[in-house]
């Protein structure tokens, strides 16, 4: 039984609503000399903020100041000197979070000549990383459909990013499968057909497959619990399309719902035959063909691969999901988690931007942007803020 | 813009050769030294000399010793028959911190690591087996870091002593992965070697 299918919290789904009292969420928003913004406060409500504009009025830059306040850094990629108002010297992000009726206050500082300084509750904390966990987030941007448009490995990625934050001992079997995975490339670079050389690839051939397997049980293992919070986070906002996961290995596979209890030494034994078969062909190519690097997280929608063929929208609404049900993996203890959805609504019908809207208020909180307004139809108990060259207006 | 004196620029840059030493703590170095008293610096640079030359790795285990074979290796009540393998010389000190083994050491002077060019050729495995030949050993236990290179280093060992018929174990991985053997506290180190198992 897989550790994180028991300790399942379904935050799309609601399940966890006697916690959402003590769930985390961003009341005020405080920028100064920040992107376009002089000075600004704005004050937030739980459930959907909506944020609409014209291009380049400012509405990114709200999102990416929160990302501030939860991982004291721009999740837009931008460097801490570029969002300081151009002719400052630095910018401020604060914020008064609550957790239930208890405020909690995050300060952060930067300037060009000290770096960056965080304050929480108004202590100066020792280390960035810190911060992380306090509040947390969720960003969703429209680059981010290359997670099903693109190849194999930024679907890796977003499986591994979600294990290491799970589970520290994943995070550190995957550092040694790459090391070791390296090791083995170049032992097998410099192979010659001597007993000597067998030697020496063999000895990184079992540790690649010690550390390999472990990486493939625990994402086995997680699988169906992840796959079924992202499917279940698909079905809310599309009606008529199925969203699976799968995982195509080159070790193994297996299909999102099965409930892929792989023992590690099972896994072992798979890998080990597996690259017994190939060793030939490995030593004369000179590097490692098979393990879980070169594993994919199949997305099919309705039963196909949606890579091959998948609409714009249902690109969107399938990377939507995969991010959402990330999120709602993640968040074991339904502390909550704020969503940062900028401009994803444009290439989405009415339906589904209203299904998406409803479901975002499900979490605890979320922020969205967009260049119009609000159909009336989807408005539901969304609070709306009408953005324009650096002042933001509440409606 | 006008930086030190040759001379003193040069200390500089060689106390920066050395490991965990930035420009900062270089140029702290190097500016008390030029006001301490002549005979303290006279006997610094003697001490550095003299450690430098005095200081040889065993012939037999490989560890530090002023007098070859060195103080373990020479210590008749100290078990012959069984070994402790180890990757630098500074491991010895951290398991005789522990105060639990009664064995003797060898160093391997690396850890395999083909990116680095680093092959068994290059470590003191042949002195190992050399060592052992004809011998009646009844332990070999492996004392290397758990990272990807130290149980690769390991596995190939093991493999090779299990061939000759020799008994070998590992250390129980109670040490922080990734640490360093010599950085781990004593406790830690120490359970480590009491609840060793078969490799
Ligand atoms: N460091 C900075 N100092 C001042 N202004 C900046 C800085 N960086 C970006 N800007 C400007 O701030 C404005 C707001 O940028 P932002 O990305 O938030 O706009 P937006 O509302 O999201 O626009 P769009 O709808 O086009 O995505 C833009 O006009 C941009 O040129
Ligand atoms: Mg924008
Ligand atoms: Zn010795």
């Amino acid at each position: 039984m897989s550790p994180h299918a028991a300790q399942a919290v379904d935050v799309a789904a609601g399940v966890n609503t006697p916690a959402a009292g003590k769930r985390m969420w961003l009341r005020t928003l405080r920028l100064e000399s920040f992107r376009n913004y002089g000075r600004l406060e704005v004050e937030l409500d739980q459930g959907l903020n909506f944020f609409h504009g014209s291009n380049g009025s400012g509405k990114t830059s709200i999102l990416e100041a929160v990302s501030y306040l939860a991982v004291a850094r721009s999740l837009r990629g931008s460097s801490d000197t570029e969002v300081v108002k151009w002719g400052e010297r630095g910018f401020g992000v604060g914020g008064e979070a609550r957790c239930g009726e208890t405020p909690l206050g995050i300060v952060l500082r930067f300037t060009r000549s000290e770096g960056k300084e965080v304050r929480v509750a108004g202590e100066s904390l020792a280390r960035l990383s810190d911060l992380v966990g306090v509040l947390r987030v969720a960003w969703f941007s429209p680059e981010d459909t290359w997670i099903t448009k693109g190849g194999p490995a930024e679907r890796r990625r977003l499986l591994d990013m979600t294990l290491c934050q799970l589970d520290s001992g994943y995070l550190t079997a995957l550092a040694n499968y790459r090391r070791t995975l390296r090791q083995r490339n170049e032992a097998l670079l410099s192979w010659s057909p001597d007993e000597e050389s067998d030697r020496i690839v063999d000895v990184w051939t079992e540790r690649l497959v010690k550390y390999g397997s472990r990486v493939i049980a625990t994402r086995l293992a997680f699988l169906p619990h992840f796959a079924s919070c992202v499917s279940h986070t698909h079905s809310r906002i599309s009606a008529v399309d199925e969203l699976e996961l799968g995982y195509r290995g080159t070790v193994l596979s297996a299909g999102g719902k099965e409930a892929a209890a792989h023992a590690e030494g099972d896994v072992e034994q798979a890998f080990r035959e597996a690259l017994g078969r190939i060793s030939e062909d490995e030593r004369r190519r000179g590097f490692t063909l098979l393990g879980p690097h070169r594993d994919d997280l199949e997305v099919r929608l309705n039963g196909r691969a949606l890579r091959s063929f998948g609409s714009q929208g249902q690109h969107r609404t399938a990377a939507i999901a995969l991010k959402l049900g990330q999120a709602a993996a993640l968040d074991q203890n339904g502390q909550g988690v704020i969503v940062l959805l900028d401009d994803i609504l444009s290439e989405l019908d009415e339906t589904r931007a209203g299904a998406l809207v409803e479901l975002t208020e499900e979490f605890g909180q979320a922020l969205m942007t967009s260049t119009r307004r609000l159909p009336k139809g989807v408005l539901g108990r969304s609070t709306c803020f009408g953005v324009e060259a650096g002042e933001v207006v509440r409606e | 813009m006008i930086g030190f004196p040759a001379s003193l620029e040069r200390l500089v840059q060689l106390f920066t050769r050395l490991p965990g030493i930035g420009r900062k703590s270089a140029t702290r170095m190097a500016l008390k030294l030029l006001t301490s008293p002549e005979a303290e610096c006279a006997e610094l640079a003697g001490a550095i000399m003299d450690a430098r030359t005095r200081t040889i790795g065993c012939s037999i285990c490989g560890g530090l010793t002023e007098d070859d074979p060195c103080a373990i290796c020479s210590d008749a009540r100290r078990d012959p028959s069984t070994v402790c393998v180890v990757e630098r010389p500074s491991d010895i000190l951290a398991l005789e911190r522990t105060g639990r083994f009664r064995g003797r050491y060898h160093v391997l002077g690396g850890l395999l690591s083909p990116l680095d060019g680093i092959g068994p050729e290059n470590l003191r495995i042949d002195r190992l087996l050399d060592r052992l030949e004809g011998k009646t050993i009844a332990e070999i236990i492996l004392a290397l870091n758990p990272t990807a290179e130290g149980e690769a280093t390991a596995l190939y060992v093991a493999r090779l002593l299990s061939q000759r018929g020799i008994n070998v174990t590992k250390l129980a991985s109670g040490l922080p992965v990734g640490g360093e053997l010599d950085l781990a506290d004593e406790l830690t180190l120490g359970t480590a070697l009491d609840e060793r198992r078969a490799v």
